[in-house]
């Protein structure tokens, strides 16, 4: 075929397919004229078209992976459809999976609700789901979810509607049992307004339940799903057959779905009868029952007792149920849900009337109640109202006068927009924002969303990560990183003074939370003038005094009364975002200049000089920081505090009673929780560890190092499962570490999975950044049972793999592995080797006591001995070196002169400690080395049962020595143990456990060798 | 070390090193550095750009394929958009370069699975094969119902007629993107694509509908 002809083809294909089939006939004699070829060609595609069904619309992979498009497993996040792009999963609907998702063109959130395809199998389904929906969509009323459109992609159709903050009332009710009766017949008037307003529109729900009833944070009722029921239910209308299984974690497939329903049809509609809008009415007096008692009306395990109690019985009166419930709502309730539609109420308005008296009566002491009906019952409803009426008081009085009205949620952050600097004058650019954020961090109530989370907004946005945040840009992020809150500020000049203003808007509803404006009479004053500002903003956003007055130190005091070092410090922050630490060095040392006493400058300076590697100026900084603390705020003290100790110092327990306060005083940081984990495990207690790192997982759910940092914990705990399920959990939140690969590789070692192993080595396979992980894990492994040049190969592939991503000083822990692995093999010259490609690698805190190591088992003391010397002459106070690693050096240095019990004296600093895991990482090398050495030292003083028990400990340590050499090596040491001591047979069996783990090993390695001579011996004996 | 990373927020929570998820930010940089500078019009960049993007593909195509119960399905367009994510650096990443990367991953995608379907139908007919890296995995239960080999030679022969059609069916059903997902990548409107979706979609069945029955 010609190009002209297929366009001619093409053009009248397009134009017939346009028009209905009767149509078509006589625009194809028009089209094609006389030429029968076209018309033959033009009919032959017009044929394929009615007969190609649903041709291609599976995609590929799809179609060789053997599978139709099922929707259940179907991913929509991060892709467009229609206008919407989706972002996340937010729950799964009666119908379908419900997913937010960003409007490109309004920029705003919606909820998308994707239905599974047969709702829309033919075209007549297709057009009737599209006419209700539409009808639907027509609605507008506060208590009903809109509807925004109604759409389709590759065949699913979904509905984008309004994205609503809180809870089913299907969870209300599991969540809390029975509502109270205020907010009871406060969301009952609501949804019987919503009734209302949608029957007088002639549009019927059919499918009022819980579950279809939304209850927003501000305690709204929305009914949701209007239009789409008629559908699901005629479809799934199959009683007696299916258990109600509503309990389900994860429910909702649509089975569930279609027999939740099940319990709250009419009498009508389970008879398959035609409906009209009672039978709403009958469905919402079920809901009600449920709300007033926690039960539901007609209760059953089958469907066919459900239905049986919806035809043929009355609910267990709710006071049968003891709710103490008013008789006029019982009363309500049994009218709605009269078996005959004509005994109902007749429309949702009379029902709300009903109800609206029932509240006003309530509020007005109980009378009506009490008049309506006498004897017991009413009077034990009116002492319980009255005493849940006392009791809101009570509780009120309370909240007036020690809270003011808390706006803010216990989660909720808040975004900062870049000042609007109208003056012109460009000091005030960025310096503004950075005082403001200043000042407002030290609230503990307030909870500002980090630069970091800022910029990957913005990125999944769409936008350039240093996008200015003007406050329609902030109230986006705000939308997407599901903060509560844009606060923005202003500067303008006001004749010679300035006026500076500060706004906080609540970024989904757009009402404005708070508001402040403060002039300032010169230049100088306007950074006193934010300051006040924003403390009286965080009063009006709902802070206590209390803690206003207690962390509010003048901005100027807690950075620099100097705006022009305040404005290259801003400047600085900035270039840490957005070109990284090194450019942003000059900008922190133009701060230091105009203001020597910036204390929160030399911080900066700290972190920027620690992240890209010179930790020498890193820990000068951090050290000057320290000496000028009391100039910053109380947060920024314990950040400078904490990491002088933990940095400069390595004082562990300082730090850890730095964290410990900084908890305090700030609880909902993440931060200290983690940072107090980590030092606890590496003092060993693992249990502490693990309870303060799931308090920091609490804290900030997203954090990936957190996670990791929970399964390597479970793990150590020997708490394999646990290990497992907490990856889960992980994957359940798309989190996943890379390194939690290497902690799950160590998990199944422990649990002798070899195809567990295999997969997790898989996974890493070609991720820079894991693959390397996982080749060194991989190579203790190989070691662990002799294999050392297999061990080799994989310690090599492991550095080759970090240096292509540029961590040297990762590469050189891995190959400080190999070198103390070859060490403790007995090849000494090969590990000297090693260890100097390391060093020359990296040389730094943490290679630098790995090597002295090496040197000491490997003889060389001179120089392991100047390495330890100086370590111990630059880092006095560090907690871990002076108590784990400087010991253990020591003591292997007296053991290679003859000393073991000098060796055995110094370890005695290392009791405390030898159980944890301390830096440098302590995968490299093995852990408890302390009790390794000590073994040593006791073999060779010849004391058997205290060497045996040395050995013993790493024996019944193997969760936290796992696959390292030590493991291994423990059991030959035990051998050697009890031939010392004489115990020939445990001996024996000692060096035969050991060979056989090795019968594949690589025999020229001299351990290996040396342990078949003495096994020979023993055996000789 | 990083200890120090963010103001504030971080501490030294680590406990040993991690590093970003998958590719390295040079690898994610060099992708994006070669879509920038493919997009003003250096040809030569897109050689360099193929063989890294195929990579991912391939290797996010083959961990699908081997997997044995559909539940989780990532469909291809997640796929793709997985890969994306993991390749381009997300700091520089525009709406531009999204779109080029799409374009490049759709004919990638569709050179990986016909790849794998002609491999796999050799499998099936018992001829061996020594060097199939993807065979491994042939495992997948099922049988094609639709041949995806057909639908290659037919879209070959459709390129000729219409490589915009051609296109926009590699985008669609060897890539799995929406109609308005196509209609980004191409710059067109979602009425222009379904419009020519669909007449792409009548011209390959019945091409190969009568190819089917000059075999048979």
């Amino acid at each position: 075929m010609k190009a002209e002809r297929w366009l001619e083809l093409k053009e009248i294909v397009g134009g017939a397919l346009d028009l209905p089939d009767e149509k078509r006939a006589a625009y194809l004699d028009q089209a094609c004229g006389r030429n029968a070829e076209l018309r033959s060609d033009v009919e032959d595609m017009l044929r394929s078209h009615g007969l190609n069904g649903n041709f291609l619309e599976t995609p590929a992979i799809g179609v060789l992976h053997g599978l139709s498009d099922s929707g259940d497993g179907q991913s929509w996040i991060g892709r467009t459809v229609g206008s919407y792009r989706v972002v996340e999963e937010i729950g799964h609907g009666g119908m379908g999976v419900i997913y937010r998702a960003k409007d490109l063109r309004l920029g705003r959130d919606v909820a998308l609700k994707f239905l599974p395809p047969e709702i829309a199998e033919t075209a007549e389904a297709r057009a009737r789901f599209q006419r209700e929906a539409h009808a639907a969509s027509a609605l507008n009323h506060p208590n009903i979810c809109t509807i925004y459109a109604v759409d389709e992609c590759s065949g699913y159709p979904f509905i984008a509607m309004e994205l609503l903050k809180g809870r089913t009332l299907s969870k209300e009710i599991t969540a809390q049992g029975p509502l109270p009766i205020d907010r009871l017949l406060e969301f009952t008037i609501q949804i019987a307004d919503a009734l209302d307003a949608a029957h007088a529109e002639g549009i019927v729900h059919r499918d009022i339940k819980p579950s279809n009833i939304f209850i927003t944070d501000r305690g709204q009722a929305k009914v949701l799903d209007f239009g789409l029921a008629k559908r699901a239910l005629s479809e799934h209308r199959a009683p007696g057959t299916i258990e109600v299984d509503e309990s389900v974690p994860g429910q909702l497939t649509r089975t569930g779905a279609a027999m939740g329903t099940l319990s709250y049809m009419s009498p009508e509609q389970s008879r398959g009868e035609e409906l009209d809008a009672r039978t709403d009415i009958f469905s919402f007096g079920s809901v009600i029952y449920e709300m007033a008692t926690g039960e539901k009306a007609f209760p059953g395990k089958t469907a066919a007792i459900i239905l049986d109690a919806i035809l043929n019985r009355a609910p267990v009166p709710p006071s049968g149920l003891d709710c103490g419930l008013p008789t006029k709502l019982e009363e309500i309730i049994s009218k709605a849900l009269a078996k005959d539609r004509d005994l109902r109420y007749q429309h949702a308005a009379d029902m709300r009337g009903e109800l609206q008296r029932l509240k006003r009566d309530i509020e007005s002491g109980g009378v009506g109640i009490a008049k309506e009906r006498s004897g017991r019952r009413a009077t034990r409803w009116v002492a319980t109202g009255f005493a849940i009426l006392a009791l809101a008081l009570a509780g009120s009085g309370i909240y007036f006068y020690s809270h003011r009205p808390a706006k803010l949620g216990e989660k909720d952050t808040v975004v900062l927009a870049d000042f609007l600097n109208s003056t012109g004058e460009p000091v005030f650019d960025d310096t503004l924002k950075q005082a403001l954020g200043v000042e407002l961090s030290q609230s503990p109530y307030l909870n500002i969303l980090s630069d970091q989370r800022v910029r990957e907004t913005l990125g999944l946005m769409g936008r350039s990560p240093s996008e200015r945040l003007t406050s329609d840009v902030a109230r986006e992020v705000c939308q997407r990183a599901q903060s509560r809150a844009v606060l923005a500020g202003s500067i303008a000049n006001l004749g010679s003074d300035y006026v500076i203003g500060l706004t906080a808007t609540d970024c989904l509803t757009g009402d404005v939370l708070g508001q402040e404006q403060v002039p300032a009479t010169s230049k100088e004053g306007v950074l006193a003038a934010t300051d006040r500002a924003a403390i009286s903003l965080r009063a009006k956003l709902g802070e206590s005094r209390n803690t206003i007055n207690k962390y509010s130190l003048p901005v100027q005091q807690v950075t620099t009364p100097s705006l022009e070092a305040l404005k290259a410090f801003s400047m600085g922050a900035r270039m840490v975002q957005e070109s990284g630490d090194a450019t942003a060095i000059p900008f922190f040392k133009r701060a230091i200049e105009l203001d020597p006493k910036f204390a929160a400058a030399f911080t900066w300076l700290a972190a920027a000089y620690s992240n890209i590697g010179e930790s020498g100026l890193a820990s000068e900084s951090m050290r000057k920081a320290y000496d000028l603390r009391d100039r910053v705020s109380d947060r920024e003290r314990f950040y400078i505090s904490a990491h002088y100790y933990d940095m400069v110092t390595g004082e562990v327990e300082k730090a850890h009673q730095v964290y410990a306060l900084w908890s305090q005083a700030y609880p909902k940081d993440w931060a200290p929780w983690g940072n107090l984990a980590f030092n606890e495990a590496a003092l060993g207690r693992y249990d502490h560890a693990l309870s303060d790192v799931l308090q920091s997982l609490r804290l900030n759910p997203d954090s990936a190092a957190c996670y990791a940092n929970v399964i390597q914990l479970y793990t150590v705990l020997g708490r394999s499962d646990d290990a497992k399920s907490a990856y889960q959990q992980a994957l359940a939140r798309k989190i996943e570490p890379p390194g939690v690969h290497a902690y799950l590789y160590e998990v199944a070692f422990l649990q002798d999975d070899t195809e567990e192993m295999k997969r997790q080595v898989a996974w890493a396979a070609g991720r820079v950044g894991a693959e390397d992980f996982l080749f060194s894990v991989e190579s203790d492994t190989a070691a662990y049972s002799g294999n050392l040049n297999k061990a080799r190969e994989l310690s090599r592939r492991a550095v080759e793999s970090s240096l292509r991503n540029d961590q040297r000083e990762t590469a050189a822990l891995w190959q400080m592995n190999a070198a103390l692995r070859e060490a403790e093999f007995g090849e000494a010259t090969a590990a000297r080797k090693t260890m100097a490609a390391a060093l020359a690698l990296a040389s730094n805190h943490d290679t630098q006591i790995l090597s002295a190591l090496v040197l000491a088992r490997t003889g060389d003391l001179t120089r392991a001995k100047s390495i330890a010397d100086d370590l111990s002459r630059r880092f006095p106070l560090d907690t871990l070196l002076n108590g784990y690693w400087l010991p253990t050096i020591r003591a292997a240095i007296e053991i290679q002169q003859r000393n073991p019990a000098r060796a055995i004296e110094l370890l005695h600093a290392a009791l405390p400690y030898e159980l944890g895991l301390p830096n440098p990482q302590f995968e490299v090398g093995g852990l408890l080395y302390p009790v390794y050495i000590r073994g040593q030292a006791y073999l060779e003083l010849h004391r058997g049962y205290e060497a045996a028990a040395e050995f013993q400990k790493l024996l019944a340590h193997r969760n936290i020595t796992q696959n390292g050499p030590i493991g291994v090596l423990a059991r030959l040491g035990l051998a050697r143990a009890y031939a010392i001591s004489n115990d020939r047979t445990k001996a024996r069996a000692g060096y035969q456990d050991f060979l056989v783990l090795w019968k594949n090993a690589d025999p020229e390695i001299p351990i290996l060798r040396e342990a078949k001579l003495q096994y020979a011996k023993l055996q000789e004996m | 070390m990083g200890l120090l990373q963010g103001y504030l927020s971080l501490g030294l929570v680590i406990f040993r090193p991690m590093s970003g998820g998958g590719m390295s930010t040079l690898a994610s940089e060099q992708v994006t550095q070669l879509l920038i500078k493919w997009s003003s019009g250096d040809e030569e960049s897109l050689k360099a750009l193929i063989p890294l993007v195929y990579e991912e593909l391939r290797r996010v195509a083959r961990r699908y394929l081997r997997r044995e119960r559909p539940d989780h399905t990532l469909q291809s367009a997640a796929l793709v958009h997985e890969a994306y994510v993991r390749l381009v650096d997300q700091r520089d990443a525009n709406w531009q370069n999204r779109s080029q990367f799409f374009g490049v991953a759709a004919q990638l995608m569709r050179r990986i699975l016909v790849d794998y379907a002609r491999r796999r139908s050799a499998a099936r007919r018992g001829a061996g094969d020594t060097n199939l890296p993807l065979n491994e995995e042939l495992a997948s239960p099922g049988q094609p119902d639709l041949d995806v080999l057909a639908v290659d030679d037919a879209l070959n022969t459709l390129a000729k007629l219409d490589p915009k059609q051609s296109r926009i069916v590699e985008l669609r059903f060897f890539s799995g993107l929406s109609i308005e997902e196509t209609a980004e990548v191409l710059g067109v409107s979602p009425a222009t694509v379904k419009r020519e979706w669909t007449i792409a979609k009548a011209w390959l069945y019945l091409q190969i509908a009568r190819g089917a029955r000059r075999e048979g």
